[in-house]
Formats: C-alpha cells, structure tokens, sequence
C-alpha cells in the first residue's frame, strides 16, 4: 500500500484527517498536568501489586521449607562401617518396629574366649554381633563379658540364650533411654529426649520399661522386656 | 554518541523520556484514535489509559525499542475492548427488543465520508486511521494492532475500495 500512493490516498488523508480534532485542540502540557495524580496513584499501585506478589512467593518459599524441615523423610543417615551405634534414620510416617534377637542384644566383646573346663573339652562360645539388625543396636555398653560355662560334667559345646549383665543405652529418634540389666531384674538408669520431644515414661518395672518420646506429630517408643533371662528390646518409630 | 538521534527526535541509546513521549505522541494518537473511534472522548480516554499503564512500568517501557509503538498497542488494545463491549450492549438490546433511552442532545450530522467509516469494520476503521491520519506506515499499523503486515495491507486495501466509491460518488 505504501507504494501504491495515489491522489485518492491524499484524498482520503485529508477527509479522514479533517474528522479528528485539531492539533492545537489537543493541549498535551495540559492533560498532562491534569494526568499527573493518576499518574502517581498508577504506579504507586502497580509497586504495590509487585511487592504484594513477591511478599506472597516468599511466603510460599518459607511455608514450602518449613514443610519440608518438619518431615525429613528424605534424609537417611549413612553411617560409617566402624561407627559403633547411631540407628539409620527411617522416615517418620512410616511405623517401623526392629526387634533385636536376643543373644545380640548387649554388646560383647568380639574376641571369642574359649572357656576350658578341666579335665573336659568343653568350649563355650559367645554369640557374635555382625548379624544384628540396623535399627536397634544398643550404643553403649558398660562391659560384662561374662562367658557362660557349660556345667562340669556336661560334655559337648552350647550356645548361651540370656543376657550378661550390664548397662545397655537404647536410642531412638525421640531420645535415648539407658537400662541396667543385672540379677535379671532391669534398671532404669537415664532417659533424655531429643530437642523438640517430651518424655513419657509409660512401664517401669524389673521386668518391662517402655518410655515414648513425642514432639507432637512423631513418637518414638522404646521398651525393653525380659524374656526367659534375655533382653527382648523393641524400637519403633510412628 | 549524543548527536545520533532516531526518527522520533531522541537519543537511541538513553531511556526515553515520560513527558516528551507524552508532548510528542499523546495529541497525534487522539487524533487517529477519534476516527477510528468516532468518539474522541473515548480515544482520549483509552490513549490516556496506555499512558498510565506506561507511566506505571516506565523503567522497562523507556528501554523498548519504540515506547510510542508499545503505548499506541495498548491504546489499539483498549480501543478494540470498548468496540466489544458497545457490540455486547447492542446485542443485549436487540434481544431485550428494547429501545435506548437517549437524554444527551442528538449529535451533529455526520459527513458522508464519517457515516461510510462508521461502517467499516473495526480493523479496517483502525488500520485507516493509523495509516491514514497518524502517517503511520504499514509495518507500524501492523505493530499496534499486532497483524502481519500483509493482513494490515488486506485491511487498508479493504477500506480503500468501499471509502473510493463514498468519494468518487461525491465528485
């Protein structure tokens, strides 16, 4: 169309033009200094429909994190191989229950000492600790290593089922609860919860002490039984 | 580079200036808004709209290539949206068989050149103004009414041939 000017083109600028009002109808300085309050009042909205936007993402951000730290199912805790004791971390929705077999459940030495019985060949032999589970294992121990010897007279080796005696410390994500097994009879030595977690101690007794640590949303729960002369822990996290 | 200006008088590599802009496009955007409106309030006000909201973001619009392009988009844009909604009115009115109740004074009797744009559509009624009244060229109509430069030449072409025969009659 450009090229194709022609005096109907000008024809049709002229007509069209006369219909719009003239330039000096239009006062530009003037309307924009009648425009000038809206003007401001526009922008100033417009500042603040961003900032309440970004204020509102940010929000989300934070509310998002706050989330996300309250529920660290996400996180596993990898141990080293010789780290002694902390228990891997298991997301806390899920419930969990580890049970520790019985003859594993107080650290022992891991040297085997063979016991000889005079006058027979008799050997008792400890059980060892490398088949014990991941979730449950005691952290400390205070050290009884009391082998368990086959009654004289009593040919042939035999593998012991009870617990020596000692101080064994249980540990959850709630907290920690420390037991003292001695006599048969078990002994609440110390319980301490984890930050953010309150203590319940739910069975105190020579035979069973069950304490639940709980912040609210998860619990932790640690009980402990004497069963046939062991100790039968029990560690669940809800 | 200060002495480097672009066709619109201004310093292509500084921010273009809100109340030069404004002193320099407000009154030739009315204008060509009034006939493609028919109504100048109505280009007045939506070419004072585009401005506002251009005033509101100037840090990003003064940067543009064309700042003038982009507000007389926006003013195109409020344009296009009042024409819909006189449309709507009118169908609402239609189906309602009901009459509009008229209390402002009947206006002037318009020429036959304004009552044959009356009757144009839209786009041509705007790609005529733009081209015609701002001296626009057609790359730049095709800009604020965001066509191609071949629909905006359909468009005019359009227009052209049904305002030829208004003018030719006349002579």
């Amino acid at each position: 169309v450009n090229d194709e000017l022609d005096p109907l083109d000008e024809t049709l600028a002229r007509g069209l033009g006369a219909l719009a009002p003239a330039e000096f109808e239009l006062d530009a300085d003037r309307t924009l200094g009648a425009l000038r309050p809206a003007l401001r009042r526009a922008r100033l909205q417009r500042r603040v429909a961003t900032a309440t936007t970004a204020l509102g993402l940010l929000a989300v951000v934070v509310a998002g994190a706050a989330v996300i730290e309250r529920h660290p199912g996400s996180k596993v805790d990898v141990q080293a191989r010789d780290r002694p004791t902390r228990p891997t971390t298991i997301g806390p929705l899920r419930s969990t229950t580890t049970r520790v077999s019985t003859s594993t459940s107080t650290s022992v030495p891991r040297t085997i000492t063979p016991t000889t019985v005079p006058d027979h060949r008799t050997t008792t032999t400890l059980p060892r600790q490398d088949n014990q589970g991941p979730g449950a294992r005691p952290v400390t121990t205070t050290p009884a290593p009391t082998p368990t010897t086959t009654p004289a007279g009593q040919r042939g080796s035999t593998t012991t089922t009870t617990t020596p005696p000692g101080t064994t410390t249980y540990v959850a994500i709630g907290g920690r609860v420390t037991i003292r097994f001695a006599a048969g009879r078990l002994t609440l030595v110390s319980r301490i919860a984890a930050p953010g977690y309150a203590i319940d101690l739910r069975t105190n007794t020579a035979s069973e002490i069950e304490v639940r640590f709980s912040n609210g949303r998860n619990e932790s729960r640690i009980r402990v039984r004497v069963k046939d002369g062991a100790l039968e822990p029990e560690i669940s996290q809800t | 580079m200060g002495d480097m200006l672009d066709a619109a008088g201004r310093d292509p590599d500084r921010p273009a200036d809100f109340d030069d802009t404004f002193r320099r496009w407000w009154a030739p955007m009315v204008r060509s808004l009034t006939v493609a409106s028919g109504d100048s309030e109505v280009a007045a006000d939506c070419v004072q709209d585009a401005f506002m909201r251009a005033y509101a973001r100037w840090r990003r619009v003064s940067r543009l290539d064309d700042p003038p392009g982009w507000i007389r988009h926006v003013a195109v844009n409020r344009l296009r949206d009042h024409f819909r909604k006189t449309t709507r009115g009118r169908s609402a009115f239609e189906r309602l068989d009901a009459r509009a109740i008229t209390t402002s004074p009947e206006p002037a009797p318009p020429s036959d050149l304004a009552a044959l744009l009356a009757q144009l559509p839209p786009q041509q009624r705007i790609a005529a103004a733009l081209f015609y009244v701002e001296d626009l060229d057609v790359h730049q109509v095709a800009n604020a009414m965001q066509l191609s430069d071949g629909a905006v030449k359909y468009h005019l072409h359009a227009a052209r041939q049904t305002l030829r025969g208004a003018l030719e009659a006349q002579s």
